[in-house]
């Protein structure tokens, strides 16, 4: 028998390094575990890390770990009396959740309609401001157009105009003095028509130098809901997390108190069940909003796991199969910091475009306070198929200067070889001054762009290197051992 | 003949130098990296990708064999190729070095597309046989002169099949780095299409 009565047999509807996360609680806990796999996955970490992978076919790969039906066909035919659905792909899908628990299926996340309301941006802003949670003010158009500007400008400057049909940064305009507010709110409107169809705007408080920090929310069927602590997750590039850590440092701990008590208010208004992330903006004045919640377990658990001691996913599972939360909120231990950063492939010389090749090995570093999640394997094909993040290095310390020390070294320590990786680059930010300082905000990339650039390499340096390679060509020494021995004969020889 | 390896966007010259100075042991090769001398050997360790470096004169703290051949300051390394391209993880950063072979660099540099293919010297250097007369037709691989440049001597062959249209230079003559040793001109199968 496994250890969560009503869970015998998990299928995981993902792939990569979240699959062969969830494997290995599985493994732990000594219940059965299946994954689907496309073909271009075959030979990766995360079939192996299953006892049952099962082929997926799509047009594209993306394609067929989105294709609901086919996955719970799948988890019907082998027996999975579980489906648990990693990051990304169906996790948030309100539908495929519902489907899952309508074929008998537990589903190991949130309810669907917490998925729905939570999943609907504007939906959630709404409920949330309802319930007197700060969120950053704004003024929607539609309610008084010809009042429109002047309630933007009473918002505060500088401002944001954007489409509330809107996404991926497009149909958003900055407002830094009243002049420009006008031409803004032409353009935002003529944008939000072409691009989505909607020519809804509303306006919200820019925060400037802002930091993102979540909170981890658990909460069972039983009303009981807790926090696992903030995590701030400010080093971006494009929008998209680099380095996360907790505690979130600069904090003070009524300022961490209160962010944490929304959280939870948050996620018991909504009823929440399972794991997820309440998200906030905190401005540099310490006033913080609420910005949005994700109804998964994300990328970055792990920080909080390794301060906490809990085993998210275990925990996700107990929820799912209805047992209690084990422990309440004043039982959470929180045990120095730690630090976690996404080794993606991407050359960040060349504005972080995607790299490819064939992963020819992959060391992880090993050592005290230490965890390498990864979902990649020598011999794998690294393309653009897939996300670009190939492995999570994550450190412990007893303190922030110990995890960021240990966190350096991890980088430098691990090696993958074949294909381009933002490792150096991801060491450099931890080396900077600024970051030692605990001085993160989400322009932090940007603002220091010309002191994390690559560093030239010495003439040295660039020897060494450049020996190593010749003596590692296969052309270049079969010519040094084509010329005879002893070199004493000069004159004609073939080369 | 030397071979360019591009490290950084930066190519740059490694060839061995065979010199009578080489004093270090079996394994070791004297080679000139961008006209630099140095003194190599690559040591398989224990583990997959991994090797140990011993470089003379030491670089930067890095390699090191002292005066009494005494070996305690080699490093180690993770190296794996994939073709022309070498991976190298050394004190923390990994590097990217593609070998490119020097004679083809210089035709690709060098030919127009269409047409016919001159075959260009990578380095300056002096002819040394002449295999081929002008009109002679040839099959891909066949040889069509002997160079030499910096003491190495190179086989120039035909690339693809083609028929022998320019051959400026004889058993003797010297030449410029970039000028044209031999041209083609290829054996069209179809009417207007380029080489």
């Amino acid at each position: 028998m496994t250890s969560i009565p009503g869970i015998q047999k998990t299928l995981i509807a993902n792939r990569g390094e979240i699959a062969v996360r969830v494997a290995k609680t599985l493994r732990k806990l000594g219940i059965a575990s299946a994954s689907v796999v496309h073909p271009q996955d075959a030979d990766s970490p995360a079939a192996r890390a299953v006892d049952e992978p099962c082929t997926i076919e799509g047009d594209t790969p993306v394609s067929a770990y989105l294709d609901g039906n086919q996955i719970i066909a799948i988890a019907r035919r082998i027996g999975a009396d579980s489906l648990h659905p990693g990051y990304g792909f169906l996790a948030e899908n309100a539908d495929f959740a519902e489907a899952v628990m309508e074929a008998g299926i537990c589903w190991i996340g949130p309810p669907p309609a917490a998925i729905r309301l939570m999943g609907d941006k504007i939906e959630s802003r709404r409920f949330t401001a309802e319930r007197g949670i700060p969120l950053t003010p704004s003024v929607n158009e539609e309610d008084d157009p010809k009042t429109f500007a002047k309630r933007a400008i009473e918002i505060g400057l500088p401002l944001l105009i954007k489409a509330s049909a809107g996404g991926g940064g497009k149909g958003m305009q900055i407002v830094r003095s009243e002049r420009e507010l006008g031409p803004a709110i032409e353009l935002a409107r003529s944008e939000a028509e072409r691009y989505f169809a909607d020519g809804r705007i509303f306006a919200e408080r820019y925060v400037d130098q802002p930091r993102h920090v979540e909170v981890q929310i658990l909460a069972d069927g039983h009303g009981n809901v807790v926090h696992l602590g903030e995590r701030d997750c400010s080093i971006q590039r494009r929008f998209q997390k680099l380095i996360e850590e907790t505690p979130a440092p600069m904090m003070d701990d009524d300022l961490r108190s209160r962010i944490c008590s929304q959280a939870v208010e948050v996620a018991r208004a909504a009823q929440y069940q399972n794991a997820g992330t309440v998200e906030f903006v905190l401005a540099p004045n310490g006033e913080f909003y609420f910005l949005e919640m994700n109804t998964r377990l994300q990328v970055e658990h792990p920080v909080t796991e390794m301060v906490t001691g809990i085993d998210l996913v275990e925990e996700q599972l107990r929820i799912a199969a209805g047992q209690t939360l084990s422990f309440s909120q004043n039982e959470v231990r929180f045990d120095g910091v730690a630090i976690e950063c996404r080794v993606c492939a991407e050359d960040p010389d060349q504005d972080f475009r995607p790299a490819v090749g064939r992963l020819l090995l992959v060391r992880p570093a090993e050592g005290e306070g230490l965890r390498f999640d990864g979902g990649i394997a020598s011999g794998q094909e690294v393309s653009t198929a897939f996300d670009p993040m190939l492995a999570k290095v994550i450190a412990h310390g007893r303190d922030r200067e110990e995890a960021i020390r240990r966190a350096r070294r991890a980088l430098r320590e691990s090696v993958i070889l074949g294909c381009t990786t933002n490792a150096a680059f991801l060491e450099r930010i931890l080396a900077h001054p600024d970051f030692a300082a605990g001085k993160v905000e989400t322009g932090f990339i940007p603002a220091h762009a010309s002191e994390l650039g690559t560093f030239e390499l010495s003439p040295d340096r660039r020897t060494a290197i450049l020996a190593i390679a010749a003596l590692s060509n296969r052309d270049f020494l079969e010519r040094v051992r084509a010329v005879p021995e002893p070199y004493a004969s000069m004159g004609a020889w073939q080369n | 003949m030397g071979y360019d390896f591009e490290l950084d966007g930066l190519a740059s010259l490694v060839h061995p130098t065979f010199d009578l100075e080489s004093t270090r042991g079996l394994g070791t090769i004297a080679l000139s990296i961008d006209g630099r001398r140095v003194e190599a050997a690559l040591i398989p360790g224990s583990q997959s990708c991994e090797y140990f470096l011993d470089v003379h004169p030491d670089l930067d703290g890095i390699g090191g064999i002292d005066a009494r051949g005494e070996l305690d300051r080699r490093e180690r390394v993770f190296v794996a190729c994939d073709g022309d391209l070498v991976f190298v993880h050394l004190r923390g950063c990994t590097h990217r070095i593609e070998a490119i072979n020097a004679l083809v660099k210089a035709q690709k540099d060098a030919a127009p597309s269409g047409g016919d293919d001159a075959l260009r010297a990578p380095m300056p250097g002096v002819v040394v046989d002449v295999a081929v007369t002008v009109g002679a037709e040839v099959e891909a691989g066949a040889l069509l002169l002997t160079i030499e440049s910096m003491k190495l001597q190179t086989a120039i062959v035909a690339p693809t099949a083609g028929r022998v249209v320019e051959l400026g230079l004889s058993a003797g003559s010297s030449f410029e780095q970039g000028a044209v040793l031999v041209r083609l001109e290829g054996l069209d199968t179809e009417e207007g299409e380029p080489q």
